[in-house]
């Protein structure tokens, strides 16, 4: 049918073209939602920001640098620590965060002499640490800074560092979305090519768009460590910034997340003609489909469909039991944008599940067009969704399980539903065999745990 | 077209890595089809051929001819 | 307290045409402030004879806390002069510097009861929201627009207008009038005159060009203070008693940029 105006949303009928129903016999040629537009004033958007999609998906991940984000302390704040990314290093990315501490009189005479204390007191500090990503954020944007001539001035002064800057203050695009474009490019541009990697395989990828969510990188790593298969950079699970500068030394480029890091791997494709395979990196069958789409590009079939034995003797009888619990269980899908089609198959398909309802933040409509097509009839799609559609929509369809983020989360378990973090997990990694494992465990155990029951009763009685 | 080559087993060419990468995709996807689709394995090579040129016609028709995404519309993308 | 905010496009003469005024009324008994909000910091210089004073955003920075008797001095007639200064040029944000030192002196105490006046002296264009905080949030209510019969003047001026129609509407703030500062532009009176009712407002005074005020200034002083029985100085008066006395205050009509060039064809060509 053609797209639908909610009930909630009578009174912002702009609303009406993001969100879609899909029935028998349609496809995307016909209905497609609007995405990756302004959000409609009124709707209670759960979007964040061009500057967070920079700093939090993808910089904030490198376990060797230092983030300086050049702006008002919230900025740094809010972005910090609320994803969960390891690293085999103990964590640096995660334990600090830097802000320049932007204040009124640093807006009116310009915050460039403030920047470049806190890059010099930053690197003096940590002595150890010779990398940095600096952010600028809306306000100091807005004033004209230029952290570049900055960046400039501090690496001919301590020679042996090297920076990198990323402007995309908040306000630069519609979504987190304009951030992950915006470093994508520049980094590809400032820093692609300044680096040799050792290259120590005859098969070399770059892993792009994994954020080693609860140590998905090292999983997939271990698989392709398995087939001989050197990494030359994860785009930016557990990285470091010089080998995300030795990205154009691959052969090939594993992408999973397209909608935060596909555009690196169409520059790649672009200037160095390393061609981009798109995979899943979720669900049993996807995996297998993974590895034997990379044995066949580099004659190593062999290899990978030994992994694939080893890893399925392993994991497939746990994986089994969980197949016969949770068929027919009704489940929402509603995160950022491409786990929309990761997911929807791998959980109707392997696990039997029924994915009755997606919602994505900042997906495109290429998003749209890949989880429509792979999504069943029935299945309400929802860009840019709002509290209040989520709620008629739970009312509509009743699902058992939601997988979201903590805000969409928290919202829900007042309702009593259970949900299961689609962003940072619950107890991952959801990647690979043993991942499916995992994310099959949380579902089932979150369905089926009588604590949304207790908590639906009164205690007081009466 | 890789997939018809590998369909109808003639020999692809994988000296570029492009062509590796054409092949790689092909060979799973022949890989499933064959496996959902058995009745393919009944068809003969000129049968292949044109129905693999219907499909590809079909996916262009959806994903680029007549795709509502506005985004292929934008140059600069 | 009557506030008083006072634009014009940059070099019309909005500083010299201040200072007289407020040096007009402070004969007139008046109690009153200028603020100067333009970086330049240029705004008082007459009224203090020439002796430069720290302005609220040095001091904020130099000090990192400002205190009153630091920025606020009194000038000829007992006015009290303060400059809010402002970044060096190409950095930082001025605008904001004059919200964040208008919000300075209100939390210290500036704006006391006793004045009958106070005047803020803004930089040419409103080129942003910062300029435009004289006249926001109920501060000033009256402004005044310092114009010349030249084309790029009175295009300033209509900007102007557009500015003050947005927040006239939010906030209550009214164009007292037109203020030609001669240029000695052919038939001038007539023209700013027609401009200003086109505009739906008054050419409030008429201030003639005079070597007077270049000498005056030379010295350091305001006209009223250097030559108070000049014509020049009848002229600044003659401003003051309007601005005390008048009654006309409006939303103005800005011209569509046509209708400005046929309003300047009709007055300012000469055959």
């Amino acid at each position: 049918m053609p797209t639908v105006l909610f009930d909630c949303d009578t009174a912002i009928p702009e609303r009406k073209r993001h969100c879609y129903i899909k029935e028998m016999g349609e496809d995307t040629t016909q209905y497609l939602p609007s995405s990756d537009i302004s959000t409609i004033p009124g709707t209670l958007s759960e979007r964040g920001c061009a500057y967070c999609g920079a700093k939090l998906v993808i910089g904030g991940v490198l376990k060797d640098t230092i983030q300086m984000i050049h702006g008002p302390v919230g900025c740094a704040y809010d972005t910090w620590h609320t994803k969960r990314y390891p690293s085999d290093n103990g964590n640096f990315q995660l334990k600090y965060v830097w802000s320049t501490n932007l204040k009124e009189k640093d807006v009116v005479f310009g915050g460039e002499r403030r920047l470049k204390a806190s890059i010099l007191e930053a690197f003096a500090e940590m002595p150890n640490i010779k990398r940095m990503i600096i952010y600028t954020t809306c306000a100091t944007a807005l004033i004209g800074d230029d952290p570049k001539k900055i960046a400039a001035e501090v690496q001919k002064e301590l020679k042996d560092i090297d920076i990198f800057v990323v402007e995309c203050p908040g306000f630069a695009g519609v979504s987190q979305s304009k951030g992950h474009h915006e470093f994508n490019i520049s980094w590809m541009r400032d820093k692609v090519g300044t680096w040799e990697p050792k290259i120590t395989s005859p098969y070399t990828i770059n892993f792009i768009g994994d954020y080693n969510i609860q140590e998905d990188s090292y999983v997939c790593e271990k698989y392709f460590h398995k087939m001989g298969i050197q990494i030359i950079a994860h785009f930016t699970g557990n990285t470091t910034y010089d080998s995300l500068r030795g990205m154009h030394r691959a052969k090939l480029n594993l992408v999973n997340c397209a909608r935060s890091a596909g555009y690196i791997a169409n520059e790649l494709k672009k200037s160095y003609g390393i061609p981009r395979m798109d995979i899943d990196s979720w669900g049993f069958e996807y995996c297998k489909i993974m590895l034997r789409k990379l044995g066949a590009f580099f004659s190593l079939e062999d290899k990978a469909e030994e992994v694939i034995a080893e890893e399925v003797e392993k994991w497939k009888p746990k994986y089994d039991w969980y197949k016969t619990r949770l068929p027919g269980k009704k489940v929402a899908i509603w995160t950022g944008g491409p786990r929309l089609w990761h997911w929807t198959r791998a959980l109707e398909d392997e696990l039997g599940m029924k994915v009755v309802a997606m919602s994505s933040k900042f997906g495109h409509q290429e998003d749209f067009e890949k989880a429509i097509a792979r999504g069943t009839t029935g299945t309400i799609y929802i860009d840019d969704g709002n509290e209040l559609e989520f709620f008629e929509v739970i009312e509509k369809v009743n699902p058992d399980l939601i997988l979201t983020g903590p805000r969409v989360g928290d919202l829900v378990k007042k309702l009593h539903i259970p949900y299961v973090n689609g962003h940072a997990y619950h107890n991952g990694p959801y990647m690979g065999f043993e991942g499916a494992v995992n994310m099959a465990r949380d579902m089932y155990n979150a369905i089926n745990s009588p604590l949304m029951k207790l908590a639906k009763e009164d205690l007081r009685g009466g | 077209m890789m997939m018809a080559d590998i369909m109808t087993g003639e020999t692809s060419h994988l000296e570029t890595s492009a062509n590796k990468y054409f092949y790689a995709d092909a060979k799973i996807v022949t890989a499933e089809l064959k496996a959902c689709l058995p009745w393919l394995n009944d068809m003969n090579k000129e049968e292949l051929k044109e129905l693999l040129n219907g499909v590809k016609e079909r996916l262009l028709d959806i994903t680029v001819k007549n795709s509502l995404n506005g985004e292929l519309r934008v140059k600069n993308y | 307290m009557r506030q008083v905010a006072i634009y014009g496009k940059g070099g019309i003469g909005k500083s010299t045409t201040t200072q007289n005024l407020t040096a007009a009324l402070s004969t007139m008994g008046k109690k009153i402030m200028q603020i100067g909000c333009d970086p330049k910091a240029d705004s008082v210089k007459f009224l203090m004879n020439g002796k430069k004073q720290p302005s609220v955003l040095d001091t904020l920075r130099k000090e990192g806390d400002v205190q009153l008797e630091d920025v606020l001095k009194v000038g000829f007639g007992g006015i009290k002069c303060v400059e809010s200064g402002g970044p060096e040029p190409g950095v930082g944000c001025a605008g904001r510097g004059i919200i964040t030192s208008i919000g300075l002196l209100e939390n210290l105490g500036a704006y006391t009861s006793d004045l009958d006046y106070v005047f803020y002296d803004v930089l040419g264009d409103v080129v942003c929201g910062g300029f435009a905080m004289p006249i926001r949030e109920g501060k000033a209510q009256e402004i005044y627009i310092v114009a010349s019969g030249e084309m790029m003047a009175l295009y300033a001026a209509n900007n102007i207008c557009k500015g003050i129609q947005k927040f006239a509407e939010a906030g209550g703030t009214r164009l007292g009038g037109i203020i030609c500062n001669s240029r000695n532009v052919d038939r001038e009176k007539e023209l700013v005159g027609a401009f200003a009712k086109k505009i739906g407002s008054q050419m409030i005074q008429f201030i003639p060009r005079d070597n007077v005020v270049h000498q005056s200034e030379i010295h350091k002083q305001t006209v009223i203070q250097y030559a108070p029985d000049s014509d020049q100085a009848k002229a600044y008066l003659g401003l003051a008693k309007a601005v005390d006395e008048n009654q006309m205050f409006v939303i103005p009509k800005p011209m569509e940029y046509e209708e400005l060039e046929q309003v300047m064809m009709e007055w300012g060509v000469v055959e």
